[in-house]
């Protein structure tokens, strides 16, 4: 059996060999998070929700590089979520006849229909902002120009809207800018008219991260139960090269709740693209805002911060948005920050006690802490490896595994 | 942005619980405490009350009489 010298002297290895994975360089992690595969096998990593219609669905490593992701968020829905009934809610025009099948309707009026809809404004179709709605339809009998809109079911808030005026088999497209939605034409004419929808099609464009595995095999997933703050991992119909965090307008962070056994020596490695100044990952209690170890992102600097009373900080300069970032305290004078493989800035500042028992009972990306939240990150994050231990001697070999797959520097 | 202010947590969540299964979130059609629950989840407010964001949600009358555009949140325990 081969042992490696460092084996022999006890310590830990300094080089990856070729094709090992990051948790064969550095076993024994808390947490690890990453669209790819960290085991050298191919785990569940992500569990993402279609933005259209709220489908879930889990996928391992090889799901997310075949395709199979997107896939699943892009696949195009075809007809009515709810067959359409129209009644003239504006004007002296009425609807004088109506037919609809699971994937075309019709709808025939006569003198002035203002606003003709569905009164309890129910959804028709099931898009969100980002997707596509398309249209086939006929109109015939109109003497002006009219509006066929998607509005947000229960509200008058358009998200998508198109002139309809006489012709066959017209295609039209509408993007949304929000969630739809019920059909409503509006301002249609004085002289009555037929529209026919010979097809619907939905595009969806979207796909958030509700769950992001861990890999450690310690079952730590963060998660995001809120749609609202879920980060974006499809956009436009093109899988991100990370989770997207957009902490300029908005509150996405995933955690992993209830995690035992963050105290003494702490270690992170946190892989991100930044956009503005944030924390992309920060070891935190869940109802106290005073206790935290965090990565935070800013425009010149990686910092790490540390707080158990008293919140210190120490930076790496670095250029660039790309980060790959090392963090570790070992105790409540002793903090280290390393950026793209520079050699660690130490500071001894005192942030209070060393971190024991439950002082830290939480793993929450993309925010400084969940208590007081505060430090929202705003960029993509790749991946985050957590460790209750000193990583120092396996940083380069995890590095450079990491570098090789993502090309940061 | 449009607000509902609601003297608990737990009649915030009951809200938003609602809007999540009107909406067919996973957490609800699979009934096995997995996937998105909540469309918003309510934020505390400087004095203590409930703030829901229902900006995308279906309101009835009663409901949209009582929305607010802003509220002050709780304020950083620093």
């Amino acid at each position: 059996m081969h042992v490696s010298l460092d084996s022999a002297l006890g310590r830990q290895r300094r080089l990856n060999s070729v094709g090992e994975s990051v948790l064969q360089i550095a076993p024994n992690a808390a947490a690890a998070y990453s669209l790819r595969s960290l085991t050298g096998g191919d785990p569940k990593v992500v569990r993402v929700r279609r933005g259209s219609n709220n489908v879930e669905s889990d996928f391992t490593a090889s799901g997310v590089s075949s395709g199979a992701l997107l896939d699943f968020v892009t696949t195009s829905q075809i007809g009515w979520n709810v067959q359409p009934t129209f009644s003239n809610d504006s004007g002296t025009g009425s609807v004088t006849s109506q037919s609809s099948t699971a994937t075309t309707a019709t709808v025939a009026f006569t003198g002035d229909a203002d606003l003709i809809r569905q009164t309890s404004k129910p959804n028709h179709v099931l898009g969100s902002s980002g997707d596509q709605v398309i249209f086939n339809i006929s109109v015939s009998g109109l003497d002006s120009t009219g509006t066929l809109r998607l509005r947000t079911s229960g509200t008058n808030t358009t998200v998508g809207s198109s002139n309809v005026s006489n012709g066959d088999n017209q295609d039209i497209t509408l993007n949304l800018t929000g969630s739809a939605g019920y059909l409503a034409i509006t301002a249609v004419a004085s002289s009555g008219g037929t529209i026919t929808f010979n097809s619907i099609k939905v595009l969806p464009k979207s796909g958030f991260v509700e769950t992001w595995y861990d890999q450690s095999g310690n079952g730590k997933d963060a998660v995001q139960e809120t749609a609202a703050n879920q980060p974006l991992l499809v956009a436009s119909g093109v899988v991100l090269s990370g989770l997207d965090f957009d902490g300029s307008t908005s509150s996405k962070t995933l955690v992993a709740p209830s995690v035992t056994g963050l105290a003494g020596s702490l270690s992170i490695f946190s892989v991100s693209v930044r956009d503005a100044t944030g924390n992309t990952v920060s070891l935190s209690n869940s109802s106290s805002g005073g206790r935290y170890f965090a990565i935070q992102e800013g425009g010149s600097t990686s910092v790490a911060n540390p707080r158990n009373i008293t919140s210190i900080t120490v930076s790496d300069s670095v250029s660039g948005a790309n980060r790959l970032t090392f963090a570790v305290t070992t105790g409540a004078t002793s903090t280290s920050v390393g950026a793209n493989s520079s050699a660690v800035t130490t500071t001894t500042d005192d942030y209070g006690d060393d971190f024991s028992g439950t002082h830290i009972n939480q793993i929450a990306i993309g925010v400084l802490r969940t208590a007081s939240p505060t430090g929202y990150f705003n960029g993509r994050i790749n991946e985050i490896l957590v460790y209750n231990s000193d990583q120092t001697d396996n940083r380069s070999a995890v590095e450079t595994n990491i570098n090789s797959h993502y090309s940061l520097f | 942005m449009l607000y509902l202010i609601y003297a608990s947590k737990e009649a915030a969540i009951e809200r938003a619980d609602e809007e999540g299964k009107e909406l067919g979130f996973d957490y609800w059609i699979e009934d096995n405490g997995i996937g998105t629950r909540w469309l918003t989840y309510p934020d505390e407010t400087i004095d203590h009350m409930w703030a829901l964001d229902v900006t995308d949600y279906d309101l009835d009358e009663s409901e949209e009489a009582s929305t607010v555009n802003h509220y002050t949140p709780l304020p950083d325990d620093d």
